[in-house]
């Protein structure tokens, strides 16, 4: 059966193998760098908005009481950060697509 | 804090051009594949997993009766795919520790 999951290092192997004049080390370090950034942009507040994919955003979570279920204990729970995904509209209609091959 | 600023694609060819220096062209194409890549194969159902940052997958979703919010009128909603994004822990824990 064909593998399900598509991770970073065949992504890289993929440019790799578009781009045979770079150097591979070179196309792993940039592939890298490019997902660090957009993580070290996003832990800054920024928005993620990559036309024709989609848009990364964090969001804050207000403070709640949550209850265990199990004790009925209140628990505080704190703020927190969290990431919220868009999909883009052409992505959204790329996806539904069939594929041509 | 600073004001809040969109990350587009233009950020990332400016990226690229300092790790590899290609031409401004090759440098958007670059990028252009990458996110190509990834969509590509989500198109083939495979969850793309980028570690450190987070997982995209594709999802089926059913069919389903929805209701026009203006008109009150019955529609069905086609079944159609949708791509969700999942984040690594150490993308949340990394949003986390910044104005905690």
């Amino acid at each position: 059966m064909e593998k399900k999951t598509f991770v970073k290092k065949e992504l890289i192997q993929e440019l790799q193998s578009k781009y045979p004049k770079i150097l591979n080390a070179d196309i792993e370090k940039t592939v890298e760098s490019i997902f660090k950034y957009l993580s070290n942009q996003l832990a800054s507040g920024h928005n993620v908005e990559i036309r024709g994919f989609g848009m990364l955003k964090t969001k804050t979570t207000k403070p709640r009481t949550a209850r265990n279920p199990k004790s009925g204990e209140s628990v505080e729970v704190p703020a927190k950060r969290k990431i919220s995904w868009k999909s883009s509209k052409l992505l959204n209609i790329n996806i539904n697509e069939k594929i041509n091959n | 804090m600073s004001k809040v600023e969109n990350i587009t694609r233009q950020k990332l060819y400016d990226l690229v051009f300092q790790e590899l220096g290609l031409s401004k062209i090759s440098c958007s194409a670059f990028v252009d594949t990458l996110f190509d890549s990834i969509i590509v194969n989500l198109k083939k159902g495979k969850k793309v997993k980028i570690a450190l940052f987070g997982t995209f997958s594709k999802k089926s979703k059913k069919s389903r009766v929805g209701r026009n919010p203006k008109t009150k009128e019955e529609k069905t909603i086609s079944s159609r795919n949708v791509v969700t994004f999942k984040a690594s822990k150490l993308l949340i824990k990394k949003i986390n520790r910044f104005n905690a």
